[in-house]
């Protein structure tokens, strides 16, 4: 039945983000939300990661569920080397040399393997962004929360950042919910895309991939037609404010 | 990077060397070791007062208390520090009592502390009063400058508290506890020699300055000023190597 949110009302700094909202996340796959900037999509994120509460309204099959967080900013500590930021999410009731094997193994597969004793400071943007993938993935969790990881970076480290989350992902397939405004971010790793509108929320379209995250490719028809259709839901978007 | 350090190093050098020969020239125009010893002269009596029976007792007893009022002082400083960089309302409540510590002359607390404590620990108390609101002052900024995305992360991630306060807020604040040390050292030995003139414990650099002057014995009043400037630049020293050694994380 999948993780839902029912009848959900909030209101933020005076402002009514949501009104009687309805969305249904499916189970291991990757969610993602794309509108516009100052929707409500980092609220529905903290509302989903408890952060913040409902006014009203219900989270179904969210209860004992656990979250891992990518940020926009990486977010490491600065006096921690890669595998220390790694290791500093892991449980201490988990023997010390389990936590570093745990963590050499994720860092293995964002192929910073030479870079385990390196400090945050050391590292480029887009490497310091692994380390924070390889984290989430590093932490007992069930749900994703992501909220504009790839904002920031230039299109081809983007596209690196993708291919490093998806390889993560398909070893590991845990539920996603990814939020942007950016069209081509949410074609190249969402299953699902969700367009919302400006406040109060409502959802102008639904899409999904049949087609594995790995095997997209920009010059598909698929990927050209959906690209369409959702520029066109994101421009409706416009003509209504 | 190298040349230009190398290159402040000569002029560091070059400076030390105008201070011994403005020292020289005032020593040959006053002509009078009563009044202003040669720098020479008063090399001599460093290196004699090194081997004198009772030096190792005098420095050693003032480094100690030295030591002994900074580490009360860093404890009370850190404890107070962090519950005034986590709280608003206590930080409100402790800024009076730092400004009336920093604002009261030294010379009246010691006046005081000489006549509530023994000799011994005159010094000591003078030390960890002018230490305390360095560090203090020093850990509740570096307690607020502590990035929230971070705290946050770790409570997202469900870290508990205690490491959240010893792998988040004690690393970030650790340079600023250096800084507050520095500061705080630079001041401590100077109020700890001037305690020591006025309290004249048996042991201590500032019981044997006032020795010298007493005796008119200016070489070694000079020679145990210089003694005192090289047990604060060697701490100084100590903790720069100690920040290097901590703060690794810096590129």
């Amino acid at each position: 039945m999948g993780l839902q949110i029912r009848n959900l009302n909030k209101k933020f700094n005076g402002v009514t983000l949501f009104r009687d909202f309805h969305i249904t996340f499916p189970e291991d796959r990757i969610t993602c939300i794309l509108g516009p900037s100052g929707c409500g999509k980092t609220t529905l994120l903290n509302l989903i990661g408890k952060t913040i509460l409902p006014d009203s309204g219900s989270l179904i099959g969210f209860e004992d569920k656990l979250f891992s967080y990518i940020f926009q900013d990486p977010r490491l500590l600065p006096w921690k080397t890669v595998r220390g930021n790694i290791e500093f999410v892991l449980s201490r009731s988990m023997p010390a040399f389990e936590r570093k094997k745990q963590a050499e193994q994720l860092i293995k597969l964002v192929e910073l393997d030479g870079f385990v004793d390196y400090y945050p400071a050391q590292l480029s943007g887009g490497m310091r962004q692994r380390v924070s993938i390889a984290r989430a993935f590093a932490a007992p969790s069930d749900i994703i929360l992501m909220d504009e990881p790839l904002s920031g970076l230039d299109i081809t480290l983007k596209k690196n950042m993708i291919r490093w989350f998806t390889q993560i992902w398909k070893a590991d397939r845990r539920t996603v919910i990814f939020v942007t405004h950016d069209i081509d971010e949410a074609l190249f790793l969402g299953d699902e895309i969700v367009v919302f509108s400006h406040p109060p929320v409502q959802i102008l379209a639904h899409e999904s991939f049949g087609e594995p995250v790995e095997k997209r490719r920009a010059d598909t028809p698929q990927f050209k037609k959906m690209k369409e259709k959702l520029t066109v839901s994101l421009s409706d978007r416009s003509d209504v404010t | 990077m190298k040349i230009s350090f190398t290159k402040k190093q000569y002029i560091s050098f070059a400076a030390i060397i105008v201070m011994l020969l403005i020292w020289k020239i005032l020593a040959l125009f006053l002509d009078s070791a009563l009044i202003l010893p040669h720098p020479e002269d008063t090399l001599v009596t460093v290196v004699k007062l090194f081997t004198d029976a009772g030096f190792i007792a005098a420095a050693g007893t003032t480094i100690l208390r030295g030591i002994t009022g900074f580490i009360i002082s860093g404890m009370l400083g850190m404890a107070v520090g962090i519950l005034a960089g986590i709280s608003p309302g206590f930080n409100a409540f402790i800024t009076p009592f730092l400004v009336t510590i920093r604002s009261v002359p030294v010379i009246s607390l010691i006046l005081l502390a000489l006549i509530w404590f023994s000799p011994n620990a005159v010094p000591v108390f003078i030390a960890m009063l002018t230490m305390f609101p360095f560090i203090c002052t020093n850990v509740s900024d570096g307690i607020r400058s502590v990035d929230p995305e971070l705290t946050e992360m770790a409570r997202l991630y469900r870290v508990p508290a205690g490491r959240i306060i010893s792998e988040v807020y004690i690393p970030a604040i650790i340079p600023f506890i250096i800084s507050g040390a520095s500061s705080a050292m630079g001041i401590g030995w100077r109020a700890i020699i001037i305690g020591e003139v006025l309290s004249q414990p048996y042991y201590g650099i500032g019981t044997r300055m006032q020795e010298a002057q007493t005796f008119l014995n200016v070489d070694a009043l000079i020679a145990w000023t210089l003694i005192a400037v090289l047990i604060s630049y060697g701490f100084e020293k100590l903790i720069r190597l100690g920040e290097r050694k901590i703060v690794v994380w810096k590129v």
